[in-house]
């Protein structure tokens, strides 16, 4: 801290040292300034911002009100020629709780989608069994089959369901159905009017994500990889230890009504393992985000380079009824590491991530890059 | 007793400072009435906002469960106020909310199309923090039927509320139990009435081998088990209960093959008949576990002679009707036992 006009501010030194959450930012905020993703003017708010408050953020949950207070949507701009087809990934259940199935001929199937909801209840009621288990077997039965009861309530035999948008090739075998959205949806963050930003991934059929959703039809765990690659760290932990399911929803966005961004460290994103490394470090940057690859924070020498991403306001689903497309990908590892606030200090996967993601700079050198007027 | 920390008082005094209504006396009911108001703050905005300075703590595209769960867990999770653990006490406020809507305090947001969704909401956490508290608050608000009418069968395309309510509910709390047991039959009692509201014939399915488990639950009284009694009442006294036996046997059938992943057109499966023999299996433990021998065991076999007639119609599940008839011999035996026993 240090006094300013009798008050005490607190430093971007105090601001490292409180807790790890505060040093990924900052090492994320220096990369997006490097490649010129945060502007000097977004920095500078930043600072302001920052010595306005009483004392700098000591836990996650706080860090996460202070960034309430910073600007969204303020990376560059991407201006594709033509409309986006993107995926959001959810759990299935919130996706089943405000989406209506629909039959062949797109009306509202009501209750198709109820039953996909009572069997998508019973599967995530169920125990994934401990791999030590030599009784395992009925256990891991009961699992494949309701799971096939999920997929069989999305895709029944008797109808020949079409998606609502041309599919990538490689998603052939993915297990989709139309679907439709009736009302606002505050569980999936489709809503008319919001500040809220919204994080999609493109479907960019020379990207490795449309084969993995296909892939996840015939995996244990059908949910995971896409998870991993997506960088979805808020998803895999739950109070009840039910079964983590998840799902997707795909939707062409219309880039000539909606303005999509490049994410920058302030658009409401994980506070543990967003990444804004990507781009050349003193070089030009890529126009869309990339994910952060959990699964490869403690792999040797793997790639955290995960799948493409954006951000865009949360007025996507302004026009009721929305047709969308919806899939169904699978169970999460019971395993599955996430980040929580709840847990205080950094276990050894936030500490390599923080180390990937440093680029070799020590703390004097990113403080001073974040502290420092340059471009 | 935990001593409360110079942090904790901190947070309590800020959060009393928040209550509106009055000026909590106690750190229990600060606790209480804070997430009374905050609660229904959120209810009428939707703004994750309304929990601050604890709102931190409802990170971007988490799920609100699991970010009040959080919320309480970080914040309050050690604490003990006045004899009562925090995770109590929160249930506690959460009970006051909702039969504050219940009793027509909240005429307004009764109305609202969404409430269904929210109530459900609490409810889970009410579940998941205090499943006693849950399973109370439940099995009272299933029976409050003058709101729950206009909530559940008569919304339209929404998920009936029973339905949601049960979706909530933990899978397995304990797996025989009163409470759990009240629940599940105050759920089939409504249910019974309204097969055809979208997901009420499917949960009739999932719950009925856990609401015939409760069937064991010995009620110390030598009179008709209640729960047998309903059992006659849905499937042989009301109008349509031939269909509704009919439509659930097809029911099972459905899911098994959906299960088994059986094709089109082609006839089940072995997979699916083995699918519904341990569903039989299931059904015909959870009824020898029985530990009364009284008029119930006559009354069901009654019932499932009327379940047993109505699976010999459908030509696809063979070994269904084995079984049924199985267990209406055995239910019959021991009604027979228990006629011999009483004379």
């Amino acid at each position: 801290m240090f006094s300013f006009l009798g008050l005490r501010v607190p430093t971007l030194e105090e601001f490292w040292d409180m807790c790890w959450e505060n040093q990924c930012l900052l090492m994320n905020l220096a990369s997006q300034i490097d490649v010129g993703v945060v502007s000097d003017a977004l920095r500078r708010d930043f600072l302001d911002k920052l010595k306005a408050l009483a004392s700098s953020p000591a836990t996650g949950s706080d860090l996460w009100s202070f960034l309430r207070s910073l600007p969204n949507l303020a990376g560059p701009e991407i201006t594709p020629d033509r409309e986006i087809r993107v995926i959001r990934v959810a759990p299935m259940r919130a996706l089943l709780e405000h989406l209506t199935l629909t039959n062949e001929k797109g009306e509202p199937d009501i209750q198709r989608t109820e039953d996909a909801k009572g069997a998508l209840r019973e599967l995530s009621k169920l125990r994934y069994p401990d791999h030590r288990d030599p009784d395992r077997g009925p256990a891991l039965e009961a699992l494949r089959r309701q799971e096939r009861s999920v997929r069989a309530k999305l895709r029944p035999r008797n109808l020949q369901l079409q998606p609502t948008l041309s599919l990538p090739v490689a998603m052939q075998d993915a297990v989709v159905a139309p679907a439709v959205l009736t009302k606002d949806s505050i569980a999936l963050k489709m809503r008319e009017a919001s500040t809220e930003t919204v994080f999609l991934a493109p479907l960019v059929e020379a990207c490795d994500l449309p084969a993995r959703l296909s892939a996840a039809r015939t995996e244990e765990f059908g949910g995971q990889r896409i998870r991993d690659m997506l960088g979805l760290d808020h998803l895999g932990h739950v109070w009840n230890a039910s079964l983590t399911v998840l799902g997707f929803i795909a939707f062409a966005l219309d880039t000539s009504v909606y303005r999509a961004y490049r994410p920058t460290v302030f658009d409401e994103t994980s506070l543990g393992r967003f990444m804004g490394r990507y781009g050349a470090r003193n070089g030009t940057r890529g126009a869309y985000g990339r994910t952060a690859d959990l699964s490869a924070i403690l792999t040797p020498n793997a790639s955290l380079v995960g799948a493409r991403e954006f951000v865009t306001e949360n007025k996507t689903f302004s026009n009721f009824p929305v047709r969308l497309t919806v899939g169904y990908l699978g169970i999460l590892h019971p395993d599955s590491k996430a980040y929580d606030d709840v847990n205080s200090g950094a276990d050894a996967s936030d500490t390599a991530f923080l180390d990937a993601i440093r680029c070799g700079r020590d703390r004097s050198e990113i403080l001073g890059k974040i502290g420092n007027a340059t471009a | 007793m935990t001593a409360l920390t110079p942090t904790d008082t901190l947070l309590l005094d800020r959060l009393a400072a928040i209550v509106e209504d009055r000026v909590p006396s106690t750190h229990r009911e600060c606790l209480s009435a804070w997430t009374v108001s905050a609660v229904k703050r959120w209810l009428m905005t939707f703004d994750t906002r309304s929990f601050a300075p604890l709102d931190g703590h409802f990170l971007n595209d988490r799920e609100f469960v699991h970010s009040f769960l959080n919320m309480v867990e970080k914040n309050f999770g050690h604490l003990t106020l006045n004899g009562a653990g925090a995770k109590k006490i929160v249930a506690e406020a959460l009970v006051i909310v909702i039969d504050d809507i219940m009793r027509e305090k909240w005429v307004e947001f009764r109305r609202s199309a969404s409430l269904p969704t929210y109530i459900s909401l609490l409810f889970e956490l009410l579940f998941l923090m205090d499943p006693p508290t849950g399973f109370a608050a439940g099995t009272r608000a299933l029976q409050w039927e003058h709101v729950l009418g206009r909530l559940s069968f008569e919304a339209g395309s929404d998920t009936p509320f029973p339905v949601r309510l049960y979706r909530v509910s933990p899978a397995a709390y304990p797996e025989v139990g009163s409470q759990p047991a009240a629940f599940r039959e105050a759920l089939m009692r409504l249910c019974v009435r309204n097969p055809e509201a979208p997901g009420v014939l499917s949960m009739i399915r999932a719950l009925f081998i856990p609401f015939m488990r409760d069937l064991a639950v010995d009620t110390g009284e030598s009179q008709i088990h209640p729960q047998a009694l309903f059992l006659r009442e849905a499937f042989m006294t009301f109008g349509s209960a031939n269909e509704l036996a009919e439509n659930l046997n097809q029911n099972w059938i459905d899911e098994a093959r959906d299960q088994a992943g059986d094709m089109e057109g082609y006839e089940l499966s072995d997979e699916s008949i083995a699918i519904l023999n341990d569903w039989a299996r299931q059904l015909s433990e959870a009824l020898t576990t029985r530990t009364q021998a009284d008029h119930s065991v006559q009354v069901l076999a009654e019932t499932l002679d009327v379940l047993g007639l109505a699976i010999a119609e459908v030509p696809a599940a063979p070994e269904m009707i084995t079984w049924l008839r199985g267990t209406r011999s055995m239910l019959q035996e021991y009604a027979s036992e228990y006629r011999r026993n009483a004379a």
